[in-house]
């Protein structure tokens, strides 16, 4: 075994530990969501003011693909500002709660090992879709099967515990 | 392991539970409990099966039409027929193959080398992984039905593809197996993303994550901006086609009427990220096996890092270079962006290069692959950049060279990183390893057949033949004789190199080599796990993450001062500084082989 202290079961070496960066201002994950939509937004501005001014007039379907682009960037890019370095604290709540035990709390990190709801969501939907092509006689038993399954999912969710 | 246990079986001494706990069902066993497990690993794995079962078919299909293109004029296939294996050969190899494969390496593998015990949403994992099986099979069933497959080409343009001119039920298989994959897509990425960004082991920050996790971030933000495109535009054509929509129809009804061109804006929008959402992964596979094999730390990290996310970025914004002969797109804006993004690729040749550069070479069956994807995608990439100029694209678009550069690009460059990731991440994926032997000649089979195969469609290409053309005759020359046989020689060869890698994967199972935890002396959390990896992954604490190779610092203390030391006489400057930071040491610089030799490789020195 390593002389280093072990990082998991360490408190001090987990607080030492830090997961995000830099120290202060945004993380690096949102600075790449920001990175991104800020150049899709600005992609999309030289876009459509270029294209409105050539023979063909503007061309919205991408501008306004591209502006949908860096809206969802930003939005995302916005919420991990705001939201990250709580969300990463609660999950050294989770490992810490782990390696003590404690068994009396809905935080823990729950590992499911099987479960068949899920087959029968993906058939379901898939079966649904297909339906659309195929006829009624694919798509009743598709949807029968995805309400079935993803109440099954619920269930078996608040059932773990 | 132990925490787990704990959980499945509480102790005596436990507080209650709050709520009466109603007991769980009985775990199932067999071949139940791989078809509903939701272990990352179990549905990672199902993910690589499956799409590399879609390889087989799509190839096979492509072995087809080379059949029908080797002699002039020949009947082997129908017109008809060779039109729906073209759209279902691009659509499986795209759609199901390629990134699914991709998939399943992220599956398996992004939560082992972030040191994280499973995916953020383990069982919506599971759901991606039904929803994609099935798309599939209900994009192949097309076959089945009296009209045949989808025959409109991969792209689908309007009008072509509409209720009028490709009736039958065969479009409509392929419309919703297509929506439903980039529904599957989606949550997929959401997965990713909420893994990466939350599950990672103390001391992993993002800059410390491996280079295949970076980049499977960058693909997963890809796809949230392009998969919906895709799938909105699919239920559009639908609507279209059955609902009495005039969405994509030109002919005017009341004074309005539909844009058949908006198909290819929304499509490219989807497809040309998707391009990068295909490529990307692989990028990330052969810069672990190029770091592994020279026993050194990934060359220019963080400037690696940028040129992924400079891809992406740039990726969104080229999407109309697919149709230039369109006349009606804004040329020099697509052309600018599309020529940038060589420059981030460039940057990454650059980065590789410097890997290798005065590394310890490994020359194992997963780096010459890799090497192999070196040199076939650098061709590709520059056929790409002579297409990105409009002007040369007019005259060489809709032809075989257009057919070469994609291949280059995607098998040249996806397909062989696939295999180096294959045979480098074996051990971990089944505790055995795969013949290396049986690997060279597999690799050896495949890049002699590739190259015949493609290499001689970009002078098709330049002569004039056009692509998806079902045949041409004796007129059209000897020149275009002799080349199709070439590459339909070629297509068999590579064909045939599948065999030896299929009888290396039996061979593995009946008798491979079981190896330890880290056959490779590698330095990612992976290879911290149990191979195979069991349930939650660690059965050990996880080493201190001081650097993007953990497992390597712990397996080779002291080997910063040692490289630092190298890099002082040999080269100045970057290393230095780097070194002296302690926190990691990057960059060029003879490799540390000398103190490898004293070191216990792999993981077992703790066992």
């Amino acid at each position: 075994m390593s002389d280093l202290p072990p990082a998991t079961s360490n408190e001090e070496v987990a607080n030492d530990e830090r997961r995000t960066e830099p120290e202060d201002g945004p993380t690096t994950e949102a600075r790449l969501f920001f990175l991104f939509g800020a150049f899709s937004l600005f992609l999309a501005v030289v876009y459509l003011v270029w294209t409105s001014r050539s023979a063909g007039g503007t061309e919205w379907a991408g501008g306004i693909a591209l502006l949908f682009a860096a809206g969802f960037a930003l939005f995302f890019g916005t919420f991990l500002l705001l939201s990250l370095r709580r969300v990463q604290e609660t999950v050294v709540d989770f490992e810490a709660n782990e390696e003590a035990g404690v068994e009396d709390t809905d935080e823990v990190l729950y590992l499911p090992v099987t479960s068949l709801w899920p087959v029968g969501i993906g058939v379901g939907a898939s079966l649904t879709i297909a339906g659309v092509a195929l006829g009624f006689w694919v798509m009743i038993p598709g949807i029968a099967l995805f309400v079935q399954s993803i109440v099954g999912f619920a269930h078996q969710s608040r059932a773990r515990r | 392991m132990t925490i787990v246990e704990d959980r499945a079986a509480p102790s005596d001494d436990a507080p209650p539970p709050i709520r009466p706990h109603k007991p769980h069902v009985r775990e199932p066993t067999g071949i139940l409990r791989v078809l509903t497990s939701s272990d990352h690993k179990a549905v990672g794995a199902a993910y690589m099966v499956t799409a590399f079962a879609f390889y087989l078919v799509g190839g096979a299909m492509a072995e087809a039409m080379r059949g029908q293109l080797a002699k002039p004029a020949s009947t082997v296939i129908d017109t008809g027929t060779y039109n729906e294996l073209f759209t279902m050969h691009g659509t499986i190899m795209l759609l199901f193959f390629l990134g699914s494969f991709a998939f399943g390496l992220g599956n398996f593998l992004i939560p082992l080398q972030i040191g994280a015990r499973d995916m953020a949403f383990p069982r919506l994992n599971q759901i991606s992984y039904w929803i994609y099986l099935t798309s599939g099979l209900i994009t192949l069933s097309g076959f089945f039905t009296s009209n045949g497959a989808a025959n409109f080409g991969w792209f689908a343009y309007t009008p072509l593809s509409d209720g009028v001119r490709s009736p039958g039920i065969g479009g409509d298989l392929w419309v919703a197996g297509v929506a439903l994959v980039g529904i599957s897509g989606i949550l997929t990425a959401v997965n990713f993303i909420t893994t990466i960004i939350t599950m990672r082991a103390p001391g992993m920050t993002m800059f410390r994550m491996p280079i295949f996790v970076w980049n499977m971030l960058v693909v997963s933000v890809l796809i949230l901006a392009a998969f919906p495109v895709l799938t909105a535009a699919g239920a559009m054509l639908y609507a279209d086609r059955h609902f009495g929509g005039h969405i994509f129809d030109a002919g005017t009804s009341n004074g309005v009427h539909g844009v058949p061109i908006l198909w290819q804006h929304l499509f490219w929008f989807f497809g040309h990220p998707e391009v990068y959402i295909l490529i990307l992964p692989y990028f990330g596979v052969v810069t672990e096996v190029f770091s592994v094999f020279s026993r050194k730390p990934v060359f220019g990290y963080k400037g690696f890092v940028f040129a992924t996310v400079s891809i992406g970025a740039l990726s969104v914004g080229v999407w109309a270079h697919h149709m230039y002969a369109t006349g009606v797109v804004l040329l020099p804006f697509f052309g600018i962006v599309t020529m940038l993004i060589a420059v981030p690729t460039g940057v990454k040749f650059f980065n590789w290069i410097g890997t290798l550069w005065g590394g310890d070479l490994h020359f194992t069956a997963a780096m010459v692959f890799a090497l192999g994807f070196l040199l076939t995608f650098v061709l590709g990439g520059v056929t790409g950049v002579i297409m990105a100029a409009p002007s040369l694209d007019f005259a060489l678009t809709d032809s075989y060279f257009v057919v070469a550069h994609f291949h280059y690009v995607l098998f040249g460059g996806g397909v062989f990183a696939l295999f180096a990731g294959i045979f480098y991440w074996y051990p971990k994926f089944t505790g055995k390893k795969l013949h290396e032997g049986w690997g060279y000649v597999q690799f050896v089979t495949m890049f002699i057949g590739f190259n015949m195969t493609f290499f001689v469609q970009h002078i098709l290409g330049m002569a004039g033949m056009p692509r998806r053309t079902a045949s041409y005759t004796v007129a059209d020359g000897d020149l275009w004789a002799n080349l199709n046989m070439i590459s339909t020689i070629g297509a068999l060869i590579l064909g045939a190199s599948t065999l030896p890698f299929l009888w290396n994967v039996y061979r593995t199972w009946r008798k491979g080599e079981v190896v330890g935890d880290n056959p490779w002396d590698a330095g990612t959390l992976e290879w911290w796990a149990p191979s195979p990896p069991g349930h939650g992954n660690f059965e050990k604490p996880l080493p201190r993450i001081r650097s993007e190779r953990p497992v390597w610092d712990h397996n080779h203390p002291g080997h910063e001062a040692i490289e630092e030391e190298h890099a002082r006489s040999a080269e100045p400057s970057t290393q230095r500084e780097r070194a002296s930071t302690g926190a990691r040491a990057h960059g060029g610089g003879p490799s540390v082989a000398d103190d490898r030799a004293s070191a216990e490789p792999g993981g077992d020195d703790d066992e």
